[in-house]
């Protein structure tokens, strides 16, 4: 078993470093994973369905479905996991599929195939090594913050990174992982807003390595000291050590930026726990409607 | 059937079709450049469509023209062959969501025409 994990893990490595060049992504930075795959001509729909994460259609206009009711890291995880399904041209028949998860409940090699391609499209190697050593932070003691802010700019989950780290990447070992469990969001958004906040934290530090940072209204937003924004999209709330925390108030695409250096970003913001199709979800209403 | 009938039926996609895109009257008013409340008619079964509004509108939505104008069918076949998915725990999704992913899939068909 643990010899086929870690063929299929390296087939998924070696396949995500394709996928990257074969788009035109580097293989540090991280990705916006709804563009990659509008540029593989994979549609994605959020849908308003419970009972399940996400599903690959096979089709001739090939289709993921997602559930806008999970978590908006997790969305993201799923929407790779999926592309993954796509990019292994799998796909059964009903019928098949509920024979085949029977079969192999304990474990399934395409499952496992494409959820490590997902950890590697969205959090690959070079671009997790880079993100420690741009901040100055040692791997070997990394804090549940610094794991938490960098999970915010690959856009993943705080857990998902360090299971990613943990097993496919190797860069934390089991009782650096276990410890760094034992910490859940909750608590670390507790230590960096100074208070209780059900309410999800995006934390974009000034070595954020992407120009989008992608949220729903709602969301939190811990931006550098001297952020500013260019409309209310997003609005400020307070002032933080560690920097300005703003709100998104409103779906929409608003440009942020620093006065004093060279960061900006633009923040787009998408309709809590949105349905439809990906391309829309950050449009704004029109005006005077 | 009736063009009544018909005209209530085409009424119900577009206004199905523009919530499962996740847009507003207003927004979908402002791509196909008319005023918000002529979508609200035309969800309202008031106000016919041309052929060339119903193609936008097909292309905007992501659906089928002619899933759009009432042809083809409701739900997909949960059976039919040449339906494929990739899907973990395809067991654990509940009959009423199973139907409603069905549907969606259906609206992306061209009439008539099974998967």
């Amino acid at each position: 078993m643990k010899r086929e994990t870690q063929t299929l893990a390296q087939e998924a490595m070696y396949k995500s470093i394709e996928v990257r060049r074969q788009t035109g992504f580097d293989l540090k930075s991280p990705i916006c994973i709804y563009g990659l795959c509008d540029q593989l001509n994979v549609k994605v729909r959020f849908v308003d369905i419970n009972s399940m994460e996400g599903m690959y259609y096979k089709e001739e206009k090939p289709l993921i479905l997602l559930s806008a009711l999970r978590p908006f890291p997790r969305r993201t995880f799923t929407c790779a996991h999926e592309l993954g399904h796509h990019i292994f041209r799998h796909g059964l028949k009903v019928d098949e599929l509920i024979e085949d998860s029977e079969k192999s409940k304990a474990f399934n090699p395409d499952e496992f195939l494409v959820n490590s391609l997902a950890g590697f499209l969205l959090m690959p190697t070079l671009g997790v090594r880079k993100a420690f050593v741009d901040r100055g932070w040692n791997v070997a003691c990394a804090t549940p913050i610094q794991i938490f802010t960098i999970a915010c700019n690959f856009g993943v989950g705080y857990e998902t990174l360090i299971n990613h780290m943990t097993y496919a990447i190797k860069m934390l070992d089991r009782i650096q992982a276990s410890s760094l469990f034992k910490v859940k969001p909750k608590i670390i958004r507790q230590q960096i807003l100074g208070y209780s906040s059900s309410e999800p934290l995006i934390i974009a530090d000034e070595h954020w390595s992407i120009p989008t940072i992608d949220a729903e209204v709602g969301s939190q937003l811990l931006l550098p000291k001297t952020a500013e924004t260019a409309n209310q999209n997003i609005t400020f709330q307070v002032e933080h050590p560690n920097g300005r925390l703003f709100r998104a108030n409103r779906p929409g695409i608003v440009r942020v930026y620093c006065p004093d250096t060279n960061w900006a970003v633009f923040v787009r913001v998408s309709r809590h726990q949105f349905v439809g199709l990906s391309q829309y979800r950050h449009l704004e209403e029109p005006e005077n409607e | 059937m009736s063009q009544t009938d018909k005209k209530a039926i085409i009424a119900n996609r577009v206004r199905e079709a523009r919530k499962m895109a996740g847009l507003s009257q207003a927004q979908v008013a402002k791509m196909l450049d008319i005023h918000r409340p002529s979508v609200s008619e035309i969800e309202a079964g008031n106000r016919s469509i041309s052929a060339q509004e119903m193609a936008k509108l097909a292309e905007i939505f992501d659906v089928s023209a002619s899933w759009l104008m009432g042809e083809g069918i409701e739900k997909v076949d949960v059976h039919d062959n040449k339906l494929q998915l990739a899907a973990r725990e395809l067991q654990k999704l509940k009959p009423e969501d199973l139907d409603r992913l069905l549907t969606i899939l259906a609206s992306m068909r061209s009439g008539g025409e099974k998967l």
